[in-house]
C-alpha cells in the first residue's frame, strides 16, 4: 500500500503538470512487447494514458489525439529496476563533499533516511538511464549495523525528490559481516565481531519492542475512562530512531539485511524469526547454498552484484551461476549492482547471468517484475499491464545486450530525454 | 590412462568434437593431443590482422605456434590431424590485458595479500612486480576462463614511479617463473594526478600537489642523468687506462631511472585528466622519452590528437567514471574518438573481476562508435603492442604463438561465453557445459 508520506508527492505531481497532461495518450505500435506478465506479444501495442498503461495487446486502435510511435522491430519492456544502489548519494566516491552514502559513525542509525541525502541534481541519475534503468533503490551504505532507511526513486532530472519517489521509506537496512566489524573493530569499539553485530541488533530491536509496548500501554490508558483525580496519561517521549525500529517490528516496513557469508545469512534469518521481521536478504553471495530453504520460507532476495567474485573473505562462496540456482529453486529475487555510477550496467549483469544458465525471460524479470515484487511495489511497477505505471523502454535489439540501443524511455507516462552529462561532453568534444 | 582414439573424442564436457581429418590416419600419440598439433575448424576467425574476419576458417597449430590461418579452401588439413570442430563459434587471438593487478593484489583482498604498492617512497623504479606476484591467486584461472592469455601485471599507482611490470602468460603450473613472457621488453609503471599526491599528501609528505608530482619526477630524472654522466666519465677514463678512475657507487634506483631515460623501459603511465596527460607528454618530450601507453586516460578524447602525435596508446575501460574527481569526465565514446584520431586503443581491466569478461567492455566501446575490427584489436593486437610483444602474439597469423580464445558465439554478446582457451598451443581452459 502506498504510505501516507507519498501523498504530498502525488499532489505535487498533479500540481506541476498542465491539467490536460493527465489525459495525454501515447500508443506504442508494432513492437515486440515483453509484458513480463505472460508471453511476449509480437507486433504488439501499448497504450498509455496519463501516467498509466491502459491497454496492452495486438492491433489496438489509436484513440483521438494520441501520439502514435511506430516501434517496428523494437522491443518494449518495463523500465529496469536496480534493487540496490547509491545513485544520488554518491556523485564522486573519493570526495567526501560529494558522497553522502555513509552515516555509519555509530553502530546504529535507523532514523537516517536517504531522502535527506540525495542530491537531486546529481548527473548520475541521467547516466543511469542510458541503458534502460528507470528506477533505483537508493540505500545507505552498509558501514554500520543499522544503516537507516532506503527509498525507491525514479531516475528523473529536474523534478523535486518527492516527484521521483516511488516508495519511501522502502525499508530499514541492516548489515551483517565484514563492514561494521571493519569500521568499529579497527577503532577498538563494539561491534568488533559477528556476535557483537548480532548483539547490537538484538539490543536495538529490544529497545524498539519496549518502545512499542510503552506506546501501546499509553494508547490503552488514553482510551480508558479517566480515573478520578488523575489527569490525562503522559505520552511517552518520541524517539525518531525507535519510531523506525517500531515500524519495522510492526511489519510496516521490511528489513533489508545485507549478508554475504552463509552464517551471516543464517544469523539474519534467526534474528528476523525472533522479532517477526519482514526480511529481505541483500547481497546474499551464499544464498545459493540454501536456495531451497529460502524458497520454502518465502524469503525474497536482492542478489548482487551478479558479477560478484570471491574477492573478500565473506564472498569466497561467490559463483557466477548463483542467479540460476536461486531461480531453479524458486526463490523470488531481484538483481542489484550495489553501485552508483555502474547502475546503468544492470541489464548487462542480467545478461551475464543468462550466459551462466538463467533463462533470458527470468533474467529480465529479475530487473523488472521480480525486482518490483521484492521491493513491495509489484502492484504498480515491473510489468506492462493495464493499470500499471507507464514506466517503460523502447529498445532496438535485445534489451540485455550492450550493442542494443535504448531509443525511448517513459517514466510515469512521460517521455524522458536520454540526454545526460556524458552525452553533453561528447557533443562538446567530438569535433574538436 | 587408456589410449584415446583420435577420431571422435569429445574433449571433456565441452562438446568440442575432436575428429581426425580424413583420410583415416595412423593412431595419434595421445600425449600429443591436442597441444602439439591440431586444427580449429569451422569457426569465424577474428584475426586482428589485415585479413580481418574469416568465415568458416581454419587455424592450424603446430609446436605451440600458429602454422596457418585461412579459409577451409586455403588451409588443407594434414591427414590425421586432430580437429576441434568449432562451427558457429568465433575464434579470437588470446585476449591481452595491459593493466592487471592479479597476483600482486591476490584474492581474497585482505591486508596480508596487499603487495601492489610499495608506497614507502614516491619513486620506486627498482621494485619489480614479479617479486610480489602470487601465482596461486584464484583470479588467474578465472581470467583464463575469460579467454585471457597474456597480462601485464603492474604495481599500483600510489607512487610516481611504481616499479617494473611483470609480463605474464597465464600458463598453468603455479610458478611465476613459468608464467613469465620470455623475451618481452621491460615496462615501467608511472602515475600522474591524484593518487601520488593523495597518498603522500595525507602523510604531509611530498608530493602533495600536481606541481609536486612533476617537481619530484624532474629532480629524479635530472639526478639520473647526472648519474649517467658520471658513469660515462668513468668509462671514458677507464678506456684511456686512467688508473685512478673510480666508478660512481652503484645505485639501483638511479640505474632504473637512467634506463627509463635511455628508452630501455616501455613507459606505462596511469594518467586521467587532460591537463595531466598534457603534462606527461611534455615531461616526456623534455627528457626525450616515449610513452608507450596512457592508462585509464578518461580524458584522452579531449587531447586525442596530441596523444596520436606522441604515438602513445590509450588503455582504458569502456565506461568507468565518477569514482574520483579525475574520473569525472569519463564518457563511453572515449575509445572510439581516440581510435578515430589515430590512437591505438586497448581495453584494460585494472580489475580481477572485469578481466573475466573483457569482450563485454569491448562491446560497450563498439556501442559508442568503435568499429568492430578495432574492437577486436583493442582486446588483442593493440595491448600486445603496448607490451611490446605484438610480433609474438595478438593476432591470428602464421608464426605467432598459438594463444587462442574460442567463443561460444558472437564475441561481442553478453550471452556469449568462452568455450576454450589455449596458450602456446596448450589448452589451459575448457568450459564445463555439464
Amino acid at each position: 500500500m502506498r504510505p501516507a508520506s507519498a501523498l504530498p508527492a502525488l499532489l505535487l505531481l498533479a500540481a506541476s503538470l498542465p491539467a490536460r497532461a493527465e489525459e495525454t495518450k501515447v500508443l506504442l505500435r508494432n513492437a515486440t512487447v515483453l509484458t513480463m506478465a505472460g508471453d511476449p506479444i509480437p507486433e504488439g501495442c501499448v497504450l498509455i494514458s496519463g501516467s498509466k498503461i491502459v491497454s496492452v495487446g495486438r492491433a489496438l486502435p489509436a484513440p483521438d489525439g494520441a501520439t502514435v510511435v511506430d516501434c517496428t522491430g523494437r522491443f518494449v519492456v518495463p523500465g529496469f529496476i536496480d534493487a540496490g544502489t547509491g545513485v544520488g548519494l554518491v556523485d564522486i566516491d573519493l570526495v567526501k563533499a560529494a558522497n553522502d552514502a555513509d552515516e555509519g559513525v555509530v553502530p546504529s542509525t535507523p532514523a537516517v533516511d536517504v531522502r535527506d541525502g540525495i542530491n537531486i541534481e546529481s548527473p548520475v541519475f541521467g547516466v543511469t538511464r542510458s541503458h534502460g534503468v528507470t528506477t533505483v533503490l537508493v540505500m545507505p551504505q552498509a558501514t554500520n549495523v543499522m544503516n537507516g532507511r532506503g527509498a525507491l526513486v525514479h531516475c528523473l532530472d529536474g523534478a523535486p525528490l518527492a516527484e521521483r519517489v516511488v516508495l519511501a521509506p522502502s525499508g530499514l537496512h541492516v548489515s551483517f559481516g565484514e563492514p561494521a566489524k571493519e569500521r568499529f573493530g579497527k577503532k577498538d569499539q563494539a561491534p568488533a565481531t559477528r556476535m557483537g553485530i548480532a548483539a547490537v541488533l538484538r539490543k536495538e530491536l529490544e529497545r524498539g519492542r519496549d518502545y512499542r509496548e510503552k506506546k501501546r500501554r499509553y494508547g490503552e490508558r488514553k482510551a480508558a475512562p479517566p480515573k478520578e483525580g488523575e489527569g490525562p496519561p503522559e505520552p511517552p517521549a518520541t524517539d525518531p530512531d525507535l519510531e523506525v525500529i517500531a515500524s519495522a517490528l510492526a511489519g510496516e516496513i521490511p528489513v533489508f539485511a545485507r549478508a554475504e557469508r552463509l552464517d551471516d545469512i543464517r544469523t539474519a534469518l534467526r534474528i528476523a524469526g525472533e522479532f517477526h521481521l519482514r526480511l529481505v536478504l541483500l547481497g546474499a553471495t551464499d544464498a545459493w547454498k540454501i536456495a531451497k530453504e529460502l524458497a520454502e520460507r518465502k524469503v525474497p532476495v536482492v542478489y548482487g552484484p551478479a558479477t560478484g567474485q570471491p574477492e573478500t573473505m565473506e564472498t569466497l562462496g561467490a559463483r557466477m551461476d548463483a542467479p540460476r540456482i536461486l531461480h531453479d529453486a524458486g526463490v523470488l529475487f531481484g538483481l542489484m549492482t550495489g553501485d552508483a555510477h555502474n547502475s546503468r550496467n544492470l541489464p548487462y549483469q542480467a545478461g551475464i547471468a543468462v550466459s551462466w544458465g538463467l533463462p533470458e525471460a527470468d533474467a529480465l524479470a529479475a530487473i523488472t517484475r521480480d525486482a518490483a515484487r521484492v521491493l513491495g511495489v509489484g502492484d504498480r511497477l515491473g510489468t506492462l499491464e493495464p493499470g500499471k505505471e507507464a514506466t517503460l523502454c523502447v529498445f532496438r535489439g535485445s534489451p540485455l545486450e550492450p550493442l542494443s540501443r535504448l531509443e525511448r524511455m517513459y517514466i510515469r507516462g512521460r517521455e524522458v530525454p536520454l540526454r545526460n552529462r556524458q552525452t553533453e561532453l561528447y557533443e562538446k568534444w567530438k569535433d574538436r | 590412462m587408456g589410449r584415446r582414439a583420435p577420431r571422435t573424442t569429445t574433449l571433456l564436457g565441452l562438446g568440442l568434437v575432436v575428429a581426425a581429418a580424413a583420410p583415416p590416419a595412423s593412431p595419434q600419440d595421445p600425449a600429443r593431443l591436442p597441444s602439439d598439433e591440431f586444427a580449429v575448424v569451422g569457426a569465424a576467425l577474428e584475426t586482428a590482422s589485415p585479413r580481418g574476419r574469416i568465415e568458416d576458417g581454419v587455424v592450424l597449430v603446430r609446436g605451440g605456434r600458429i602454422a596457418a590461418v585461412g579459409t577451409r579452401a586455403e588451409v588443407p588439413l594434414p591427414a590425421g590431424i586432430p580437429v576441434v570442430e568449432a562451427r558457429g563459434r568465433t575464434l579470437l587471438p588470446g585476449i591481452v590485458d595491459p593493466h592487471s593487478h592479479m597476483g600482486v593484489y591476490s584474492w581474497p583482498g585482505v591486508e596480508a595479500n596487499s603487495d601492489g604498492n610499495e608506497a614507502t617512497d614516491p619513486l620506486r623504479p627498482e621494485v619489480r612486480a614479479v617479486d610480489s606476484v602470487n601465482a596461486e591467486d584464484p583470479a588467474f584461472p578465472l581470467a583464463r576462463a575469460g579467454g585471457v592469455t597474456t597480462v601485464m601485471v603492474l604495481p599500483g599507482s600510489a607512487n610516481l614511479i611504481g616499479g617494473q611490470a611483470a609480463i605474464l602468460k597465464l600458463r598453468e603450473g603455479g610458478t611465476v617463473d613459468a608464467m613469465r613472457f620470455e623475451g618481452a621488453p621491460a615496462s615501467m609503471k608511472m602515475a600522474f594526478g591524484e593518487n601520488p599526491k593523495r597518498v603522500y599528501g595525507e602523510r604531509n609528505a611530498a608530493p602533495s600537489t600536481r606541481m609536486g608530482n612533476l617537481a619530484l619526477l624532474r629532480r629524479a630524472f635530472v639526478e639520473a642523468r647526472d648519474y649517467g654522466a658520471a658513469q660515462d666519465r668513468y668509462e671514458a677514463k677507464a678506456a684511456k687506462g686512467e688508473k685512478d678512475a673510480e666508478p660512481p657507487e652503484k645505485d639501483l634506483r638511479k640505474e632504473a631511472l637512467l634506463d627509463m631515460l635511455r628508452g630501455r623501459f616501455r613507459l606505462q603511465v596511469h594518467c586521467y585528466t587532460r591537463s595531466d596527460i598534457l603534462s606527461l607528454l611534455s615531461l616526456a618530450d623534455e627528457f626525450g622519452m616515449k610513452v608507450a601507453a596512457i592508462h585509464h586516460a578518461l580524458d584522452a578524447y579531449k587531447c586525442r590528437r596530441a596523444i596520436a602525435a606522441h604515438g602513445a596508446a590509450v588503455c582504458t575501460w569502456a565506461d568507468w567514471w565518477g569514482f574520483k574527481i579525475e574520473a569525472w569526465d569519463g564518457i563511453p565514446e572515449n575509445a572510439a574518438l581516440c581510435q578515430a584520431a589515430g590512437v591505438r586503443v586497448c581495453v584494460h581491466s585494472d580489475s580481477s573481476e572485469q578481466v573475466q569478461r573483457l569482450w563485454i567492455e569491448a562491446a560497450k566501446m563498439m556501442a559508442a562508435g568503435l568499429p568492430r575490427p578495432e574492437a577486436v584489436k583493442a582486446l588483442t593486437l593493440n595491448p600486445a603492442w603496448v607490451l611490446g610483444v605484438d610480433s609474438r602474439i595478438g593476432s591470428l597469423e602464421a608464426g605467432k604463438d598459438a594463444d587462442l580464445a574460442l567463443f561460444s558465439g558472437d564475441p561481442f554478446s553478453v550471452f556469449t561465453r568462452v568455450d576454450a582457451t589455449w596458450i602456446d598451443g596448450k589448452r589451459v581452459f575448457e568450459r564445463d557445459r555439464r
